[in-house]
């Protein structure tokens, strides 16, 4: 285990509902090394925010951390009081959502309330605090911050509006950025700007990100290392390549297959069936009914090992390569 | 591809008043669309690619321009002629959560043009029965409510109901950008296997590039009401003309996962408003190649070899 980054151990996380108590992340374990940038992609409802949301203590009402721990550079976070996890969100850790529209305050310009972070955080005095500002607007990238520290959120483009998203979140230069389907709403263009940048930042603060998507494309882009989720489960672990070029759970093939892509066009495979519903889950492996390789051994929960170095799966069927 | 026209759009052109100006959502655009193919009309938000699908089925009226279908031209129907004309051509929408009316079944759901075009009653039931079997939704499912269907199968149904008088012309606009991607399969196989069996044609919108290479056989490139670029599909994702076309598919992410992202070429800029659009070529605020020219003339849509064209001074 790394002293350095996040460390999460073991997490459960259960939410109570009406229809009594749902597990919408379970056992899940994964590192961010100082400076990596680890994917976590899943379908919606997977879990992914909900591990996300854990991380920063910010689950809905309802939701509590059921076992598990959470580390950062070593100091069990998953215990803080909210007053404790309060003084490290914005500082040392940090989130940036998917709308960035509906997580700007419309009524308050926008230089604001990036600055509300440095007064929360920092004593750096009032007089200073614009110049911090306008110095990271115009490391992320926007142009004219003098002109646009004065803009409300409204009068931004989406690309703009999460740029400043971005300048929030990394004007106190936190050890680690949470990402949860950042370019989701965006056009590709902008797209490919914001994921430069946030290779850019990665670089120059030794930012650890874990980035929270769906879109296996961006995966491909950017991380070091994915994790895929599967109804609450980690399925799959392994470095970029290897996901790519050797997919080992049935999950992570179906997905890959089902993707259509630039460079040829021939018929989709597709995963049979839907993700069945949280308060039903499977016996034994929850993938079995969707998977073509399922046998009556999928019934019972598979293990979850390496079968390359660094590259764990959760199948029965994928056992270890001999050497 | 034969040379048959199903679809021909001239000169069409759609403004909305808004409150700083006019705003050309769609720009003096022809083009055409042949009989049992699949036209992709992609580009990025707010390039009219949506407002270009609903003047196409009049579902809004066009500011000038005409579009002519079967050699009828559709701008000038009114009343009966253009309620009967409307059996034609169907909409598939983008969401299929708030496409469908939640207080309605699925049986009524998807039999409601059946009734809007008074089918005897007997014939809705058999044809209720070959659309739900030929679009996978089981028998059981006609009785309930959308809330109680997951999302793929929501838009199973919007696509049931748009089949239900057999249309010529189908306009999906972004049939699956909001599904995930093991769903997102299922049904662009299905819209492929429809499309043989209904002898359909589609016009389908979508901003996802890796999905257009997928379903179409020729594509339209617009930016900001324009048409940048048309061609086959292998012309224009092999050889695309246009630099926008270029960074376009620059930009659309590959599954190679030993790609970096310092050698992305990425676009700079932002997309320009809209009401006040750049002068001469419209792209040229963001083009790395733009020069003089560029500035001060607006490039025309070549038509090269028949059915192909960019609107480009310096083509690639």
């Amino acid at each position: 285990m790394t002293e350095n980054g996040l460390v999460v151990d073991n997490l459960s996380v259960t939410l109570k509902t009406r229809d009594g108590d749902l597990m919408p992340v379970s056992c899940v374990s994964m590192e961010i090394p100082q400076g990596c940038i680890v994917g976590l992609v899943g379908e919606s409802g997977c879990g992914k925010s909900m591990t996300a949301r854990s991380v920063m203590g910010l689950l809905p009402y309802g939701g509590s951390i059921s076992g598990g721990h959470i580390f950062l550079d070593g100091t069990d976070i998953s215990a803080f009081t909210p007053k404790q996890m309060r003084s490290i969100n914005g500082s040392r850790i940090s989130m940036i959502f998917q709308e960035p529209m509906t997580s700007l305050n419309p009524v308050v310009r926008v230089g604001k309330q990036i600055e509300e972070v440095l007064l929360l955080h920092t004593d750096i005095p009032k007089e200073q605090r614009k110049e911090h500002v306008l110095e990271i607007m115009r490391e992320v990238g926007i142009p004219e911050a003098e002109r646009r520290y004065r803009a409300y959120p409204f009068e931004l483009s989406g690309g703009l509006r999460q740029r400043v998203m971005i300048a929030m979140a990394m004007i106190c230069k936190p050890e680690l950025l949470i990402a949860d389907e950042p370019t989701t709403a965006l056009d590709v263009t902008i797209e490919a700007q914001i994921l430069k940048l946030m290779e850019s930042l990665r670089r120059s603060f030794n930012t650890s990100v874990l980035l929270i998507t769906h879109n296996l494309g961006v995966v491909a882009r950017i991380c070091d290392t994915v994790n895929v989720m599967y109804m609450g489960q980690i399925v799959e672990s392994c470095v970029k390549t290897a996901l790519f070029e050797n997919p080992q759970h049935p999950y992570t093939q179906g997905l890959l297959a089902s993707l259509p892509r630039l460079d040829r066009s021939e018929r989709l495979t597709n995963i049979k069936g839907t993700v069945p519903p949280l308060n039903a889950v499977p016996e034994g492996c929850r993938f079995a009914d969707r998977c073509p390789l399922a046998t009556g051994l999928c019934r019972t929960d598979p293990p979850y090992q390496e079968t390359e170095p660094g590259h764990f799966v959760r199948c029965h069927h994928c056992s270890k390569k001999e050497a | 591809m034969t040379g048959d026209v199903l679809v021909q759009v001239k000169n069409l052109t759609k403004s909305f008043r808004t409150g700083g100006g006019l705003l050309h959502a769609v720009d003096d655009v022809s083009f055409e669309i042949m009989r049992g193919e699949t036209l992709a009309l992609v580009g990025e938000s707010g390039c009219g690619k949506s407002t270009l699908g609903r003047l196409l089925l009049r579902l809004i009226p066009a500011t000038s321009g005409s579009v002519f279908m079967d050699g009828k031209e559709l701008t000038a129907l009114k009343g009966e002629a253009l309620r009967q004309a409307r059996k034609e051509m169907q909409l598939v929408f983008q969401d299929p959560y708030s496409s469908l009316d939640p207080r309605k079944t699925i049986r009524s759901i998807i039999s409601e043009p059946l009734r809007a075009f008074k089918i005897p009653k007997n014939e809705q039931e058999t044809i209720l029965a070959d659309l739900a079997e030929n679009t996978g939704i089981p028998q059981e499912f006609l009785n309930r409510y959308p809330h109680e269907l997951s999302g793929g199968q929501r838009q199973r149904v919007g696509i049931a109901r748009a089949l239900a008088l057999r249309p010529k012309l189908i306009v999906c606009d972004e049939p699956v950008s909001a599904l995930d991607v093991s769903i997102q399969a299922q049904i662009l196989n299905l819209l492929n296997d429809l499309q043989s069996s209904y002898a359909l044609t589609y016009l389908f919108i979508s901003h996802d590039l890796s999905v257009v290479r997928y379903l179409a056989n020729r594509v339209l490139v617009m930016f900001l009401g324009k048409i940048c670029e048309i061609g086959s599909a292998e012309e224009i994702f092999s050889h695309p003309h246009h630099p926008y076309t270029h960074f376009l598919l620059a930009a659309t992410p590959t599954l190679d996962p030993h790609q970096s992202v310092d050698d992305m070429e990425t676009l700079g800029g932002e997309i320009p408003s809209p009401i006040h659009p750049p002068s001469g070529c419209r792209f040229h605020t963001r083009c790395p190649y733009a020069c003089e020219k560029c500035r001060t003339e607006e490039p025309v849509l070549t038509t090269g070899e028949g059915t192909s064209g960019y609107a480009c001074h310096y083509p690639l």
